[in-house]
């Protein structure tokens, strides 16, 4: 809740043109330099030739280099399959653990916004029916980890904390002040933790302002929670995140990566480190155009695909989704009607092609019905949703991996409709 | 206060010989004494008859800027339970506190400020001329309404808005907050509006009150003599 500061602040806002807060967002790192990461050479770095191969001037550039819009030149889109198909060569190439117990975790964006601010709203529908039933649905399906976004309403927080006592979880969620901006919520099943735990609570540097005040009043951040993993005795850091939203914001996520990042690099070798959240932005787009809004099209989808092998190249991370097999991102990609038309999109789902596009990669997607509602037509289908994972010590194996909650539910005489807007991203690792 | 008397003459134009009358001979000045008490100087030329301050304009003006603030705040009431979607039993949340006071103070410093200004302003010249004319003004009772009213509204108005943020914390929903923070403003607004404008009206008319309109008579004028403080 607002403290003396903030209301002092309520005080003086409310008298300052918005148009004053609005702008100028800084958003290039303060720090931007001073890690061994920032001067790496993108064409020297396995995990990001590719993006210096795309890029105009790319032989040159270095990670640094990617902050900065006016360096930041596609001629291509950059594709990331020799970077999937790297991740599931180093994973395969790793020993089998033995006696490895199960860790099962679930990354989703809840969808349960609904917020107003001057002379607009902003929401995801059906929250009414959603809100109620989520709870005893996520709870009750055997996670034993889940990372959870958008769940900003602190009456939503007290649902989830009702149903943790029943199901036996714990529950971190922030402080109440930063909780109502982040809508972050980390549970862990009571009978995995174990001394030491700690936890930590950090609002990003990099943000849209606006989008707090006189916005909905939204700072985005992360989460963290140390603990060890009672039954194997191994240190877990389990991160959860919501990045900035909307294409045209790259660099307000790419700063974020780099931040949350870093810490995660920070955490001793012999831990493991899993960064779950909605990253809002995926590893590939075939096109710098696609989807239009009131009319104009939507661009810079090229330098948004910067976010992910930034993200880890920063962390040390791989990403979960892409060691069993290459994620299937490029290939779910070339199945989309292109170039966008928007009559198209608008007129049926992905238009018409829903049914021929596998639930193995998009997490956010107008195949969702909540998401067409709200969406239709100005946004890439996307993988947006992610459980990324450090293990310098490969004590971690991905079993499976898997989009889930992909299927409407019946809500009696509201009729079916998916739990959130966004599908989730599980996977069951084996751990030692 | 120095106190000044003000001569207004009305009297009938001096005649003047026609044209094409023949010429007279040159009057010979009357001697004086009794039956030929000395010509007075001329009378000056009426003044032009000045426009009375009715406070006319700045009350019409003082109502418009009000009106659209009155509006604008309902405006905003519709927003919150149509557009913004809020439900009277839902949790009033917290997070939306900034812009509700940015909201709502835009309104008053745009609107609801200038339009008191000037209200008052208007008041206080009605009152003035009002009582320049002689016109019954229960301004013992005026004033009376005016300091309770506008002591109660500003009153209530400071003690409501330094309260809001405890009872945002106190109150479980949308209800209970927002129908004490509304209830609360058009009550006191309603009171400083109405109080303030009779004190401007007292005030204005007691000025105004000191001004007087008397007939003064003399040889060779009649008219009216303005007396009072200015």
């Amino acid at each position: 809740m607002p403290t003396t500061r903030a209301s002092a602040a309520l005080v003086l806002a409310s008298l300052i043109s918005p148009a004053l807060l609005a702008c100028g967002d800084d958003i290039t790192p303060a720090d931007l330099g001073t890690s061994p990461q920032d001067q790496v050479k993108l064409a020297d770095a396995p995990r990001l030739a590719y993006l210096a191969e795309a890029l105009a001037g790319g032989a040159d550039l270095t990670v640094e280099d990617l902050f900065f819009e006016d360096r930041v030149d596609f001629a291509a889109a950059p594709d990331p399959t020799p970077l999937f198909e790297l991740q599931a060569a180093e994973h395969a190439a790793l020993a089998p653990l033995s006696g490895a117990l199960t860790l099962r975790v679930l990354s989703y964006n809840l969808g349960l916004l609904d917020r107003w601010y001057p002379f607009t709203h902003v929401g995801v529908p059906e929250i009414d029916h959603r809100r109620l039933r989520a709870p005893e649905e996520l709870l009750s399906a055997d996670w034993d980890v889940l990372c959870l976004q958008e769940v900003f309403e602190l009456e939503d927080v007290d649902r989830l904390r009702a149903a943790a006592d029943t199901y036996g979880y714990a529950v971190f969620a922030g402080t109440d002040d930063k909780h109502v901006q982040h809508g972050l919520v980390i549970l862990v099943r009571d009978q995995l933790l174990a001394a030491p735990q700690g936890t930590l609570e950090v609002q990003y540097e990099a943000q849209r302002e606006i989008e707090y005040f006189p916005g909905p009043w939204v700072r985005r951040g992360f989460l963290r929670w140390s603990f060890r993993h009672a039954p194997t005795g191994r240190v877990l850091h389990v991160y959860n995140t919501h990045m900035t939203s909307f294409p045209e914001l790259w660099r307000q996520r790419i700063a974020q990566a780099r931040h949350l990042g870093l810490d995660a690099a920070d955490r001793p070798a012999d831990d493991l480190v899993l960064v779950a959240g909605d990253f809002n932005a995926a590893p590939y787009y075939p096109d710098d155009i696609f989807g239009d809004v009131d009319g104009e099209p939507v661009v810079d989808w090229w330098r948004n695909a910067t976010m992910y092998p930034l993200f880890l190249h920063y962390g040390g991370l791989v990403d979960t989704h892409s060691l069993l097999t290459p994620a299937t991102d490029v290939l779910r990609m070339a199945q989309l009607r292109l170039p966008f038309d928007g009559a198209a999109y608008r007129a049926e789902p992905l238009a018409g092609r829903c049914a021929e596009i596998a639930h193995d990669a998009f997490t956010g997607s107008d195949c969702n019905s909540l998401y067409f509602r709200q969406y239709a037509g100005t946004e890439y289908p996307a993988r947006l949703d992610y459980i990324l994972m450090r293990d310098p010590s490969a004590h971690a194996r991905v079993l499976t991996s898997e989009i889930v909650y992909t299927e409407p539910l019946d809500f009696g005489a509201a009729g079916a409709f998916e739990l959130s807007d966004h599908y989730g991203y599980a996977v069951t690792l084996a751990l030692q | 206060m120095i106190r000044a008397l003000a001569l207004l003459l009305l009297t009938a134009e001096p005649t003047q010989a026609s044209p094409d009358a023949p010429a007279q001979p040159a009057a010979q000045p009357a001697p004086f004494g009794p039956a030929h008490p000395p010509p007075l100087a001329c009378a000056p030329a009426p003044a032009p008859p000045t426009k009375r301050k009715t406070g006319r304009g700045l009350l019409i003006a003082g109502s418009v800027l009000t009106g659209v603030g009155a509006l604008g705040r309902v405006g905003l009431e519709v927003f919150w339970t149509t557009t913004a979607g809020l439900k009277p039993g839902e949790p009033f949340g917290r997070w939306s506190l900034a812009n509700i006071a940015f909201l709502t103070n835009w309104n008053s410093v745009m609107f609801f400020g200038p339009g008191l200004g000037l209200l008052t302003a208007g008041a206080h010249r009605r009152g003035r001329d009002d009582a320049a004319r002689g016109r019954p003004l229960d301004l013992t009772r005026r004033h009376k309404l005016g300091v309770g009213l506008l002591s109660g509204g500003l009153g209530l108005f400071v003690l409501s808005r330094a309260l809001l943020l405890p009872l945002s914390r106190a109150c479980d929903t949308n209800a209970c907050f927002y129908g004490a923070m509304e209830s609360t403003f058009w009550v006191s607004a309603g009171a400083t509006f109405v109080g303030a404008t009779q004190l401007a009206y007292t005030r204005g008319a007691r000025r105004g009150a000191n001004i007087n309109l008397v007939p003064s008579l003399g040889r060779g004028f009649a008219g009216l003599a303005a007396a009072g403080a200015f």
